[in-house]
């Protein structure tokens, strides 16, 4: 089966699962996981340097693997200003145009604010990086992003690191329906199915992170998660049938097996 | 000289050069970011640049998230 590669600024990429790379155990762990999702996009986040640990840097851990690119993310930034800061010293790391913005200042829910996204997004697109927002599941403010200039936008399926699944279904179908951009369901997936399900759906990909690193098997999780992407990819691409409200007879019901009336 | 690296104060009489002090802190240089009193100092401009007293210095790395 064809299938276009997913677009995303300007790069072209084969894999629909973005792997997070937050609570594995080690980093063999993580590198063996990477390798069975086929992740070519992979999130990292920063953090004071500590000189005692350094192999807990992922971007170190994943050197080794051939086309990884780095999505740096904001996390911990509390408003546009902070994000923002945090995108410039994550490109001076890394050299990497894409930049997650994800600004989350309440730590009981970790909702994205939807006003300092918009804010950060607008000025990082204006000022060349890739701009992937970590967002509410709303189709207005989805539309507002796009017009900025994001490369995507990606509402989130439940709270980070819940594993409650696709609670936004109605809303995420809406900004699918109505964006020109690749929507791409981040956090609060658990199980495989429902990754399947958010393509099938039309979002060209999912972002996990703790549905893998915290399951018992997590390179086995991560295979399971890359065939469902897969699957539910082709599912899209094969459309869906109609949903109807009555039974629709698959056999024929002829009457040849009654017997006639006497 | 006294410097507050990652907020903590601390004593450093070696090298002044950015590239120097990191070195003495077994930094692998590609690894990090260096805000020196909150300006990026970019690999590049490492060698150059000098510590003084005083100085607010934060050396920041990639660690997991999603």
């Amino acid at each position: 089966m064809t299938d276009k590669p997913l677009i995303l600024g300007g790069r072209a990429f084969t894999s629909r699962l973005i792997l997070g790379t937050g609570k594995f155990a080690d980093g063999d762990t993580l590198r063996r996981a990477a390798v069975a999702a086929g992740a070519q996009l992979i999130t990292v986040a920063l953090r004071r340097f500590n000189s005692e640990r350094p192999e807990e840097d992922p971007a170190a851990v994943l050197a080794s693997l051939p086309g990884l690119t780095l999505m740096p993310n904001t996390s911990g930034a509390m408003n546009a200003a902070e994000a923002v800061r945090a995108a410039h010293i994550a490109r001076d790391l890394c050299g990497s145009p894409f930049i997650k913005v994800e600004i989350h200042p309440n730590p009981h829910h970790l909702l994205p604010d939807a006003i300092e996204t918009y804010e950060a997004a607008r000025i990082l697109a204006k000022e060349g990086f890739v701009v992937m927002p970590y967002i509410p599941a709303d189709p207005v403010l989805a539309k507002r992003l796009e017009e900025v200039g994001c490369a995507s936008v990606m509402p989130l399926g439940s709270a980070i690191g819940s594993g409650q699944g696709l609670r936004m279904w109605d809303m995420i179908q809406r900004i699918v329906r109505d964006s020109g951009i690749p929507v791409i369901v981040d956090a609060g997936l658990r199980a495989p199915s429902e990754a399947a399900a958010a393509l099938e759906m039309g979002c060209e990909a999912v972002l996990v992170n703790s549905a893998i690193a915290a399951a018992e098997d997590p390179a086995r999780m991560a295979a399971a998660f890359a065939a469902a992407v897969r699957a539910g990819r082709e599912a899209r691409l094969a459309g869906l049938m109609a949903r109807g409200e009555e039974a629709v007879a698959t056999s024929p019901l002829t009457s040849f097996l009654r017997k006639a009336a006497p | 000289m006294n410097l507050t690296v990652n907020g903590e104060v601390v004593r450093y009489d070696g090298p002044a050069r950015v590239a120097d002090f990191l070195a003495s802190r077994r930094v692998e240089p590609g690894r990090v970011a260096v805000l020196l009193n909150g300006d990026l100092v970019p690999l590049q401009e490492r060698e150059q640049r000098t510590l003084s007293e005083g100085d607010q210095i934060e050396i920041l790395a990639f660690a997991g998230g999603g």
